[in-house]
This record gives structure tokens, C-alpha cells and sequence, in this order.
């Protein structure tokens, strides 16, 4: 696999939108990993945390990826098959070590079974070159807003 | 200089030590393992380091590619899919079937230990996560050896003050 895997169409959706915004945004010219090295910290603590926390530690966790490719792609041009698997990777670690802790409920388990299912969609994607990944933690974020 | 010292010239990661002294007092504080549950405690050392027996495994399988490109820096080529995601698949779906027959606490314990040692070598150092499906070496950050043995002497520091204050808690 020397190309990244192609997204679904299905994702221009959120992502053009994101693209503008991210145009306008300040940047600082710095190492995307710290960001995700930040999503990993982040994503142990939601062990920790009460509800409300998680959805501030969730939001922060979503907004550092998106501040990682932001950065990736405006300081080294174009996505590179590295900097795909280092972030597809980094996300399921942090997917990981959220829902762990999510198994003693029954959505939480039904959770962690899609992040099962989300780390063989990688190895699907790897081989296909058809992005394919489920948005787990973003809708684990609207899930924990919608029961609050 | 500490680099030239061969076993640092050998650690391209952390050293299974330092998995084990770090991963395991992570997995214990964050499923609330308190120190008079032995059992869980040797667990969660336990598991905070198995997964280096790979490298043992693969070191003595590849031993005539070993002999040819040496051992300093090159420690990440002697691991085997348990070090990578397949290995958190693969452990993921055992946590899950603990967590069913033996307990929600075991299965913590279990998946942090060895995930958080993964995630470590991660970090640290470099890894093909994709494997066996894709061979593309990955390195989050250019750590130099010295900086990394820096690195792994605060975490392990860190993590001894932890175990200190763990086991007088």
C-alpha cells in the first residue's frame, strides 16, 4: 500500500466544512504528535472522570485530532501513508482506553465491540484502500450529551 | 556517553523494566486495585511486560538477519503483531471474555497493562502498526537513544515514587 486509503464521500459532509475553518485557523509549526501524545493522556483520564468531565475530556480529545491533520496538512503539503497509519493508530489506542472502561454497562459494551470491529476496518482499509472507520467517539460524545 | 554502552545501543523502546515498573502502577491506579489484592498486582506486572518475550522469540528466529544488520537501533525489527495493533485486537477481544467470566476489575487491569506497554513502545519508538498487513514503519517522534534513556529514567522515577506511595496508601 503505497497510497493513503480513500474516504468515503459520505464524509465531505463534515470534512469541507472543517477545511474552510481550518484555513483561518493559527496554527503554531509543531510536531502533530504532540497532539496526539495530548489525545492518549486525554483518553486515559476519561477512566477517571465523571460524565461531565468525559464530555469536556471527549471534546478536547476530538479537537486535538482535528488540530493534528490540520497541522500535518498545512506544513507538510499533502497527507502522507505515514501520517495516515500514525493517526488512524493513535485513534484506536485512544478509542481504546475509553471504552475499557465503558464495558461495565451495556452501551458502553456495545461500544467497545464497534472498537473491536473499528481496528479490523483498519487492517480492511489497509488492504482495500477504502477509508472505512466508524466515528465511535464522536458519537459516544452525543450519546453522553444526549443523557445528560 | 550513554549511547555507546551496548545495551543502550539496544534499546530502541523502553526497556521491559520500565515497561513493567511504569505500566502496571498506570493500570492499578486507574482500576482501583488496592495493594492488598495481590493476585491483581502480579497480573498487572505480569502483563506490563510479556508481550517483550516476542523480542526474545523473534531475536533467536532471526538471528542470521541480526548478525548482519547488529543490534544497536534495531530492537523494533524483533517484534512480532503482538506488539502492534493485531496485539490490541487480540487482547481486546480476551478482555472482553474476562470481563464476562472473571470480572470488570481483571479485564482493566489486564488490557491497560498491555496496552499502555504498546502504547509506550509507540510513543518511544518505532513500530509497524499495520502489520501483517501493511510493513510501513512508523515513529511518532525522532528520539535520540540519549534522550530516550533520559526519557525512561523520569517515567521510571515517576512511576517508583507512584509504587512508593501505592503501597503505603
Amino acid at each position: 500500500m503505497d497510497t493513503i486509503p480513500t474516504r468515503l464521500k459520505v464524509a465531505q459532509i463534515y470534512r469541507k466544512p472543517l477545511e474552510l475553518l481550518e484555513k483561518k485557523l493559527l496554527l503554531p509549526n509543531i510536531n502533530p504528535g504532540i497532539y496526539q501524545l495530548f489525545a492518549l493522556i486525554a483518553s486515559l483520564s476519561t477512566l477517571f472522570a465523571s460524565t461531565n468531565i468525559k464530555i469536556v475530556l471527549l471534546f478536547l480529545i476530538l479537537f486535538s485530532d482535528w488540530l493534528d491533520g490540520a497541522t500535518a496538512r498545512r506544513y507538510n503539503g499533502k497527507q502522507t501513508k505515514t501520517g495516515y497509519i500514525t493517526d488512524t493508530t493513535i485513534d484506536r489506542f485512544s478509542e481504546g482506553f475509553i471504552f475499557i472502561g465503558e464495558t461495565i454497562h451495556l452501551i458502553g459494551s456495545f461500544f467497545y465491540i464497534l472498537w473491536l470491529i473499528n481496528i479490523a476496518l483498519n487492517f480492511y482499509s489497509s488492504k482495500t484502500k477504502n477509508h472505512l472507520s466508524l466515528p465511535l467517539r464522536f458519537t459516544y460524545l452525543v450519546y453522553l450529551l444526549l443523557i445528560q | 556517553m550513554l549511547g555507546s554502552l551496548p545495551y543502550y545501543g539496544i534499546m530502541k523502546t523502553m526497556s521491559t523494566p520500565g515497561h513493567m515498573i511504569s505500566a502496571s502502577i498506570i493500570s492499578l491506579i486507574v482500576a482501583k486495585v488496592s495493594p492488598s489484592q495481590t493476585n491483581l498486582v502480579y497480573i498487572a506486572i505480569l502483563f506490563s511486560g510479556i508481550v517483550d518475550i516476542d523480542h526474545v522469540v523473534m531475536l533467536a528466529k532471526n538471528r542470521t538477519l541480526f548478525k548482519k544488520i547488529g543490534f544497536r537501533g534495531t530492537l523494533h525489527h524483533a517484534r512480532s503483531i503482538f506488539h502492534e495493533l493485531a496485539g490490541v485486537l487480540l487482547i481486546g477481544i480476551a478482555s472482553l471474555f474476562i470481563s464476562y467470566f472473571t470480572g470488570h476489575q481483571t479485564a482493566l487491569v489486564i488490557f491497560l497493562s498491555y496496552v499502555t506497554h504498546l502504547s509506550q513502545d509507540f510513543i518511544l519508538g518505532k513500530s509497524f502498526p499495520f502489520q501483517p498487513f501493511d510493513n510501513t514503519e512508523i515513529s511518532l517522534f525522532s528520539f535520540s537513544i540519549r534522550n530516550k534513556i533520559i526519557i525512561e529514567g523520569i517515567v521510571v522515577v515517576i512511576s517508583g515514587l507512584a509504587w512508593i506511595q501505592y503501597l503505603h496508601a
